[in-house]
């Protein structure tokens, strides 16, 4: 393979492309987003069905990305220096997700039916759980987890900020003391959060795994979509010299882990409603299985796990960027099918839409397309402030051997 | 054949490294030189090197898929018979194939036996458990589990001459070569 190249011979500036990405990406996303404004008048419930789907897709992104930044902090790894600065420009996002829950947040009535007083006067289990799922108790959780969540953001940044210039061991220190706890963080915002903005979608359903399911699959999320974008960049320095097929071996690996985790929580939740058989718990899969949604559920099963775990299974396809990029795409084509698969077979509050046959809306794509636009477009943005390495990482010259990092 | 009567037959010549990159690179030289029967020795994986002395594919993938093929089969097949055929039971009105319930024990046997058909097979493969080979006669060879890195040009290769090897050897980074009875 190549030289041996110092890395400090090396300038981390990024590429001019970054930036022309991050205006094209948001060029894309404002177009869309005048597209789902049309929805919004057309069909606020579609509308707001759409934009629950592209919110917790992107939402994955910036929350998953925050959670590997964390693992990377406190576990290190080659694949993690190269990835870092993505992550972080991922999690730099979390402060425009605070302000892009307000729809959200706004059309809380029209989204989830426990907000309906005669909807909870006829539905006992759920007037028993009003404790929990009332107006201002599930505003105060979310302003709960988006504080948290921005607060990990600006400390975890500080401290990378700083080390672009400063190689004090205890800026290390500082992000290793705000990850660990940062990971456990994560795992009860996200169980707080998912339950509140998706389960309580069909409110007389619970499952404890439905959390650590969100967790995993914005891990792989993240992953996926890193593992692209760095394999977009893979023509300019300094990922021209260190982004070679032992780096590509450790992410492809990465994404079949998560993958096989993403079919273990799936097929967990799956398999003990099934064995139970209790009418309160299965109704969520038989409207998730019948009516043509079943193309649906299958697809996930197919498309999300077993293509993409066979394909992985292959070591040659996980170094060779140009096979693996396209299992990545499928993985993150498939995590917007599973959100969609997971939002919209729930009863709408007083809307008359049938959504026991499979029903798709022009919104439930637009709408998306117009925030993941906007999310890259921010992504660039940030990732082109930074130098793409942080310079002071003292195990940096490790990315330029090759061949032997464990 | 009166040569080797005279002289203790050589196992080959060793070269030992103080970096990796020294290693993987004498290796290359020595296959581009048309050296083919050699071994690269280091304390933790290595797979470039491997790759540069021309280590081919083993069996082992194959065999571990194979293995994970019939575990699962077997696990499967064996609820299969047991709830369906040899003994059926009504469990709250279940149908007796319950695939959903067959899944964990499918995907049990299946690692189980990947596992051990992975670790079998390699051992098998690479000849092991071998209670005596000839490198384990240079002095110096126990720093290979700590860090040192060697490189072995075995006396089987057709082109393997004592002096010419040895001489060949010294021009890469290596810090000492030595011949290694056998």
């Amino acid at each position: 393979m190549s030289a041996k190249v110092q890395p400090a011979s090396y300038r981390f500036d990024p590429p001019v492309a970054v930036a022309s990405r991050s205006k094209r990406w948001l060029v894309l996303g404002f177009v869309a987003a005048v597209a789902a404004i049309i929805g919004a008048f057309v069909s606020s419930q579609q509308f707001l069905r759409g934009y629950l789907i592209g919110y917790m897709l992107v939402l994955g992104f910036s929350l998953g990305s925050m959670a590997l930044l964390m693992l990377g902090h406190l576990t290190g790894g080659n694949w993690w220096m190269i990835g870092r600065r993505l992550m972080e420009a991922g999690m730099a996002n979390i402060p425009l997700l605070t302000i892009l829950f307000i729809p959200i947040w706004l059309g809380r009535y029209s989204l989830y039916v426990w907000l309906d007083p005669t909807y909870v006067a006829t539905h006992h289990s759920v007037a028993a759980k009003a404790a929990y799922l009332n107006d201002q108790f599930w505003t105060l959780r979310a302003v709960i987890c988006f504080v948290l969540w921005n607060l990990w953001t600006v400390m975890l940044r500080k401290g990378s900020l700083k080390q672009d210039s400063d190689s004090s061991p205890r800026i290390w220190q500082k992000l290793k003391v705000w990850s660990a706890p940062g990971i456990l963080m994560f795992g009860f915002t996200l169980t707080v959060a998912t339950t509140d903005w998706i389960m309580s979608l069909e409110p007389t359903w619970y499952s404890t795994i439905f959390g650590m399911f969100f967790m995993i699959s914005e891990a792989l999320s993240a992953m996926a979509l890193i593992l692209v974008i760095l394999c977009s960049l893979h023509e300019f320095a300094p990922y021209d010299n260190i982004l070679g097929p032992d780096k590509l071996h450790d992410y492809g690996k990465l994404i079949l882990t998560f993958t096989m985790v993403w079919a273990y929580f799936s097929f967990s939740q799956w398999l003990i409603i099934w064995a139970g058989n209790l009418p309160d718990e299965i109704s969520w899969y038989l409207d998730r299985i019948n009516g043509g949604w079943q193309i649906v559920a299958l697809s996930l099963v197919i498309l999300q796990f077993s293509l993409p775990f066979l394909l992985l299974l292959s070591r040659e396809l996980k170094r060779d960027a140009h096979k693996l990029v396209p299992v990545a795409l499928l993985v993150l084509v498939m995590r917007y099918v599973d959100l969609y698969w997971l939002v919209v077979p729930n009863p709408f509050p007083g809307t008359g839409i049938d959504t026991h046959h499979i029903t798709y809306h022009w919104t439930y794509f637009a709408v998306p397309l117009a925030l993941v636009g906007i999310w890259l477009g921010a992504f660039f943005w940030h990732f082109g402030k930074r130098p793409l390495l942080v310079v002071t990482e003292p195990m940096l010259p490790r990315l330029w051997e090759h061949g032997h990092e464990h | 054949m009166t040569e080797s009567a005279l002289q203790p037959a050589v196992h080959g010549v060793v070269a030992e490294f103080t970096t990796p990159d020294g290693l993987v690179s004498a290796c290359k030289k020595a296959y581009a030189a048309g050296y083919r029967r050699m071994d690269a020795y280091s304390p933790f994986p290595l797979e470039e090197a491997a790759e540069a002395i021309g280590f081919e594919k083993t069996a082992v993938p194959l065999l571990t898929l194979l293995g994970g093929i019939l575990g699962g089969l077997s696990g499967y097949l064996l609820q299969y018979w047991v709830h369906v055929r040899a003994f059926p039971l009504n469990v709250g009105g279940r149908p007796y194939h319950s695939w959903p319930a067959f899944i964990v024990i499918t995907f049990e046997l299946t690692i189980l036996f990947a596992g051990i058909t992975a670790v079998v097979g390699m051992l098998a493969l690479s000849g092991l458990p071998q209670p005596y080979h000839s490198i384990f006669n240079h002095p110096r060879f126990s720093a290979a589990t700590r860090d040192r890195f060697f490189l072995c040009i075995e006396a089987a290769d057709p082109k393997f001459d004592l002096e010419q090897t040895t001489l060949f050897l010294q021009t890469t980074d290596a810090v000492e070569v030595a011949e290694v009875a056998d």
